[in-house]
């Protein structure tokens, strides 16, 4: 293999965006460097080529990462999922801690299996309306020529409203995991009395009751906001669907 | 390092004050970049160390690339890098000059 190709093939080693922006003129410095340097001189610059590969990726992987949060859809879902969050955190820390259920009852009681899904209905709603604040928020800000405050910079239109929905299913499901990981360990003695919770650390075969919560809470973390996000991200992009202006929608039709 | 456009860099703070250096004496390419630093900094810059740098200068708006010329493009300090070049320069040289002050002074 040549000098020439070596070099070629350690920049292949960059981020895509960043090969087509400087990858000719850095293989360019590598050749021209590689002709006046010796043997071992020569394999310090590959070494120091593979680590600016490393560094570009991870600068890339930051960059994109900020631009994500900072974007209007992504701030805009992010703020009504910490509400929903609050919400949501008082309502578990009120029915396991302050009015826990009695020791016989089970979440598959009919009485509570209502109020869970009654629950469940009330989320989805809120991701659809979430959706579609979105979306009007960001047309509003599109529409606004003097001011570009609220645009989203990532997203078209019509996947704002996914995007916010998706987000405040995130930190919703992060917010429930935190609330989760806290009352239970903080209340244990009132936790560990719950009807479900002694009826699968029965059947799991674990020892500690609180290593069993524990390792299902944190198996949850992996799971469930990729699980709630694309629920979010369904529901809030019908909302934003929902919510498109009149003409856009007199034009599809 | 003082509180100048150049914070947040990490291990590429001192080869962008360098590369900074060296624009201010005229656009340069990259090799020419890498051959003016050695020459006035004894330092040898690698090519993934460069770039990184100076990626991420162009990114804060401290150097803008010119037309390339054929596989090579050349760069240029602009006001904001000669602000904070000048601004990083002034507090290395008060620090500078306290610390030899103080070296004199103990010996």
């Amino acid at each position: 293999m040549s000098r020439q190709s070596r070099g070629r093939g350690v920049i292949a080693l960059y981020p895509r965006v960043w090969r087509e922006r400087y990858g000719e003129e850095l293989a360019h410095l590598v050749d021209s460097m590689a002709r006046t340097r010796s043997r071992r001189n020569r394999i310090g610059l590959h070494l120091d080529l593979a680590r600016g590969a490393l560094d570009a990726h991870l600068e890339t992987r930051r960059h994109s990462m900020n631009r994500l949060l900072k974007d209007s859809a992504v701030r805009c879902g992010g703020r009504y999922g910490i509400l929903m969050g609050v919400a949501v955190a008082a309502v578990l820390t009120f029915t396991n801690v302050i009015r826990p259920a009695g020791p016989d009852e089970s979440d598959d009681d009919p009485e509570y299996l209502i109020q869970i899904l009654a629950a469940y209905l009330v989320i989805a709603a809120l991701f659809v309306l979430i959706g579609a604040a979105a979306r009007r928020r960001v047309e509003r800000a599109d529409s606004n020529r003097t001011d570009s405050t609220g645009r989203s910079d990532l997203f078209e239109a019509r996947w704002v409203g996914a995007m916010a929905g998706a987000t405040a299913g995130v930190v919703l499901a992060l917010a429930i995991a935190i609330t989760v990981l806290v009352i239970d360990n903080a209340f244990f003695s009132i936790i560990s009395q719950q009807h479900d919770k002694r009826v699968a650390f029965a059947a799991s075969g674990w020892s500690s009751m609180r290593a069993f919560i524990n390792f299902q809470i944190l198996r949850g973390v992996f799971v469930v906001p990729a699980m709630i996000g694309s629920l979010g991200a369904v529901l809030g992009g019908l909302g934003g669907l929902l919510a498109r202006p009149r003409t856009s929608r007199a034009a599809t039709a | 390092m003082a509180a100048t456009d150049l914070e947040g860099l990490g291990r590429f703070a001192d080869p962008a004050v360098l590369i900074l250096s060296s624009l201010a004496g005229g656009d340069k390419h990259g090799y020419a970049l890498v051959q003016d630093i050695e020459q006035f900094a004894e330092v040898r810059l690698g090519p993934g160390t460069l770039y990184g740098a100076l990626s991420r200068l162009e990114r804060r708006g401290l150097v803008e690339a010119l037309d390339a010329d054929a596989r090579r493009r050349p760069y240029r300090l602009t006001p904001g890098g000669a602000q904070a070049l000048r601004r990083y320069l002034e507090h290395a040289r008060a620090v500078t000059a306290t610390g030899l002050r103080r070296l004199r002074a103990a010996t």
